[in-house]
């Protein structure tokens, strides 16, 4: 009887996800391209390819670059969060403006940041040319330098995000008893050492979730590298790149759908460690949450 | 008191700024956007109108509508009825079942959208707005939400219903269902933002530019009109209106899910 | 309840809505020969002119129905890729040179002779046919409309730079020149070449007369002398800071927006494009003036863009279809075409009528004039048969890196020489 509850949900899971990735480790296994003839069985070809591919491992060192956004993230949304947490006049106006990008379109998003972030005409650099910071004819290269442009799509990803972990650690913020607040108050400590010693170690399990959180997000960008630099300028990473060899096909793309899923079940590996590690934590918090 | 009041409205001006950026240039005649002044002289709505209309971006508008909307529907129905046994039936296999779903959340999509696109294309839903519906009408995390749920439910309704001799599936819809409204809500509208916003896989899946969904036809747009970037400001305030709509109206929800979904797992 | 009976209305509506926007090919129960036309955004512009050509065709051949579909140009690739795994391929397909090598080596392209006989391809110029549509000595399309580049002034921007029409460059060394007067006295930028976007810099060699590749396509031929003062030229250009620095990474329409905004001096397109500047920025319309392309040092090399018609192996009716491509490319129907839009026909005798020759005094005219007469010398610049993606990402790769000072120009020629020998000998 159970089981007619469950067959849908079964029926489509198997289909649209269980079978797809069967079939992306048996691909991994194949050079396979659309309509080519020359699609045949290579082994560990694939693999061991991947260990000299230079494009590859420049997409790696990015994606784990990427990562560096998540103390920023932390810290930030953390600010935020002792800031908004307090219930002062119109702090829920506040609150909405700050959680605002992150229920917009990271297309749209993108969008607005690479014009912002344009090197000669844009936005902010004609802020800072007005402001005298800049000369009349420099620029700051956000988008158009290899030790800039990762980190200006960053700096966009994290924008976005912040208003959602705001949200979590508010959360955080109140779960807190308020007795030890007081208790340390009451002890003559000053607002900054409450902090440091009381509330953050009290929010350390909502720190843990947002950094695992925000690291499995880091590591599966696409539509901001998409959108701002099309993996240009040293900005291309893991998911951008198995696109880019799998389903690319403008400009002489060749589709190397077999390479591409290689590529995928590497990334797969790197992902599922991180989600084993936020199963665990959760775990763990659920029951401090209970317990 | 008042240092703090200003700090806030900095940070309004960070996190909102860049919308009034966009509203600005999309009101816009031709002529400079790289002005600074976020004024306009004569604003004017026809960018708007030139978009929904030369462009047919209701196309898309009504395509994203649609799609999010049945796979609000199909997530709703299909993760209750899933999430129904594994709350409170005994069966064989439960816990294999259970794993298995659990499983799903740690799996990227990235690791198998190669083979679902070949796969999709085998049975003839790619280009087909179906084919992005389907892969995504039940999830894990749905799952799990209503599950969540149905523990807070006391057993007595379902005790007294089953005495009476109803069968599981009346008990399900006819109580249980109707119960957890406000996780469906929470639900609801986590699937449809999260629809609204998808990229990668729509990107993948669809060809024909009749069928886009409101993300890619942004994203063609400012490609097709990198030379008029009224109009791609037009196309985005369109394309962003309506969530920020729903959001204010709806904001607990929003907030809850956020808790529900990431803190309590 | 309430919530139920609003849910199920929007659950009907929704479900209206796929169903209204599922993309269905419609069954043709007809008992005419259908032949399906692939094409690249000319909707809805041009349907007059194709619904007109269409039933000249079919007047000629009255069992026969032409299906017309029609695509924008993003993506177009994926389309038809898609297209060619599904069940009903199309007949008769409208491509670039850039895209050919990839549906050749997938296999799904006539050569044959009976599909291009001689007399039907010995009415084109003969450049344009073994630049665009041979591969290797085979013929795989028949060309159709092409531009070439001219070049656009915004004599505003010259003023305010102190220069006059007599500055015009007519080389890239002139335009180095002028770049760098307009750069110290006004806040605009001079020029705007594309960079990487799909090997554009081949270009820059082309245009210098460096060959890119041998014959065989085995060979990278650019590290000499010559490829090496071309390649620093550019990139010296690029670290003067003469060009935006997003030339580095933009697409070829990118220049447009600036220009039309009054921020870019001298613009190199195919004319075009004159349209729409003359639409939507009347102001620089009116101070554009309108020049041959810029050439390096002596050379005379014009680079076209041209399109072409292919037809699939798996045409049901491979006769009629290679019959529609000649007919569609035919020198009337060219002419025709061309008079309704800044294009210039490959088929010689179009090319030479009094519309080409005998032209008005309007920026618009002139561009015609000039593009035509340089047909003739025109280049097709060729995309490699094999592997165009790696090669092209390495080539924007180095460029990328001597542009941003992390190798000498030297060096990089050096390496890009070597990768591509490497990927050519795969």
């Amino acid at each position: 009887m159970a089981y007619t509850f469950l067959l849908p949900t079964l029926v489509i899971l198997g289909m649209f996800m269980f079978y797809p990735i069967f079939r992306a480790f048996l691909l991994s296994f194949w050079q396979y391209t659309p309509l080519s003839p020359d699609n045949r069985f290579v082994g560990i070809s694939n693999y061991t390819q991947l260990f000299s591919d230079a494009e590859f491992w420049g997409a790696l060192k990015n994606s784990f670059l990427y990562l560096l956004v998540v103390p920023v993230i932390i810290i930030l949304s953390l600010g935020l969060s002792l800031l908004v947490e307090p219930k002062i006049p119109f702090i829920n106006f506040f609150r909405a403006c700050y959680y605002l990008p992150v229920v917009t379109m990271m297309v749209v998003v993108a969008l607005v940041w690479s014009k912002i972030f344009e090197t000669d005409f844009g936005l902010l650099n004609t802020f800072l040319r007005r402001l005298g910071f800049l000369g009349q004819n420099q620029s700051i290269p956000w988008l158009t330098s290899k030790k800039l442009a990762l980190f200006t799509v960053m700096s966009v990803t994290a924008w976005k995000g912040l208003g959602y972990y705001m949200v979590i650690f508010i959360a955080g913020l109140r779960s807190i008893p308020p007795q030890l607040i007081e208790a340390s108050m009451i002890d003559g400590c000053k607002p900054h050492q409450t902090l440091f010693h009381v509330k953050i170690p009290m929010l350390w399990p909502y720190i843990t979730l947002v950094g695992i959180i925000s690291s499995i997000s880091a590591l599966q960008v696409f539509e901001e590298i998409y959108i701002m630099t099309r993996g240009q300028v040293g900005t291309s990473t893991l998911v951008f790149h198995i696109y880019d060899t799998g389903i690319w096909i403008q400009q002489g793309g060749e589709q190397e759908m077999g390479y591409a899923c290689s590529m995928g079940v590497l990334f797969f590996f790197i992902i599922f460690a991180f989600s084993l590690l936020n199963y665990r934590i959760m775990r763990r918090f659920h029951t401090t949450e209970t317990g | 008191m008042g240092l703090k009041y200003l700090i806030l409205c900095l940070l309004v001006v960070v996190f909102v700024g860049p919308f009034f950026w966009l509203l600005s240039v999309a009101l816009r005649e031709s002529g400079n956007i790289y002005s600074l002044n976020l004024i306009p002289e004569n604003p004017t709505l026809k960018n708007f109108s030139d978009t929904w209309t030369k462009f047919n971006l209701y196309r898309p508008f009504l395509n994203s509508c649609g799609v999010a909307a049945a796979t609000m529907f199909l997530n709703i129905l299909l993760c209750s009825l899933a999430a129904y046994p594994l709350a409170r039936l005994r069966f064989p296999g439960r816990q294999v079942i259970f794993f298995l779903i659990l499983s799903t959340m740690m799996i990227p999509f990235q690791l198998y959208m190669i083979p679902l696109f070949l796969f999709c294309r085998r049975i003839g839903l790619d280009n087909n707005l179906l084919g992005i519906i389907l892969p995504t009408s039940v999830g894990a995390f749905g799952i799990f939400l209503i599950k969540q749920y149905y523990h807070t439910i006391p057993k007595d309704l379902e005790e007294a219903a089953r005495i009476d001799g109803a069968g599981e599936f009346s008990i399900w819809w006819r109580i249980m269902f109707p119960l957890t409204k406000p996780a469906l809500a929470t639900l609801a509208i986590f699937v449809f933002v999260a629809n609204w916003s998808n990229f990668l896989w729509p990107l993948i899946i669809i060809d024909d530019i009749e069928l886009y969904t409101m993300p890619l036809r942004i994203a063609k747009l400012s490609g097709e009109f990198i030379e008029k970037t009224q109009y791609m400001a037009a196309g985005a305030v369109i394309a962003i209106t309506p969530v920020i709509v729903v959001f204010l109206i709806l904001q607990r929800y929003f907030i809850r899910g956020i808790s529900l979904g990431a803190v309590k797992g | 309840m309430k919530i139920r009976t609003r849910a199920l209305l929007l659950l009907a509506l929704s479900a209206l809505i796929l169903f209204g926007c599922r993309s269905g090919s419609r069954e043709g129960g007809t008992e005419k020969i259908e032949i399906s036309f692939f094409t690249m955004q000319l909707r809805p512009v041009f349907d007059d002119y194709f619904n007109e050509l269409f039933a000249e065709f079919e007047k000629l051949h009255p069992n026969v129905k032409i299906k017309w579909m029609d695509y924008p140009a993003e993506g177009y690739d994926t389309k038809l890729i898609t297209s060619f795994m599904g069940s009903d391929p199309p007949d008769v397909i409208n491509l670039t040179p850039q895209m050919l090598p990839t549906f050749v080596s997938r296999g799904v392209l006539q050569s044959s002779q009976q599909a291009f006989p001689k007399e039907v391809v010995d009415k084109y110029f003969p450049n344009v046919i073994r630049d665009a549509c041979q591969i290797k000595g085979k013929t795989y399309a028949l060309p159709w409309y092409l531009a070439t580049g001219v070049t656009m002034c915004n004599m505003k921007i010259f003023q305010e730079a102190g220069l006059t029409q007599e500055d015009i460059p007519k080389t890239s060394q002139e335009m180095k020149g002028i770049a760098r007067i307009i750069r110290e006295k006004t806040d605009k930028f001079p020029f705007f070449p594309i960079y990487t976007e799909a090997g554009a810099f081949r270009g820059f060699f082309i245009s210098a007369g460096v060959p890119i590749l041998d014959e065989n396509e085995t060979r990278a031929l650019f590290n000499t002398p010559k490829g090496l003062e071309v390649f620093k030229f550019w990139t010296d250009i690029y670290k003067e800071g003469l060009v935006p620095s997003e030339a580095l990474t933009a697409m070829h329409r990118r220049p447009i927006e600036l220009y039309k905004n009054g921020k870019l001096a001298v613009f190199n397109s195919g004319p075009q494009f004159l349209k729409h500047v003359k639409a939507d920025a009347p102001d620089v319309y009116k101070n554009t003036v309108v020049r041959p392309g810029i050439q390096w040092k002596d050379q005379e090399i014009y680079t076209v863009d041209v399109h072409i018609i292919v037809l699939s192996k798996k045409s049901k009716h491979p006769e009629l279809a290679a019959k529609f491509a000649a007919f569609v490319t035919n020198a009337s129907n060219q002419l025709k075409f061309c008079k309704l839009t800044t294009i210039i026909p490959s088929v010689m005798e179009a090319a030479h009528d009094p519309y080409f020759t005998e032209v008005e005094d309007t920026p618009e005219g002139k561009a015609r004039k000039i593009s035509a007469e340089a047909i003739q010398k025109a280049i097709v610049v060729r995309t490699p048969n094999k592997h165009p993606g790696k090669l092209f990402r390495e080539m924007s790769k180095i460029v990328e890196s001597v542009c941003l000072e992390e190798m000498t120009a030297e060096e990089g020629l050096g390496i890009l020489e070597e990768r591509w020998n490497e990927i050519l000998g795969e």
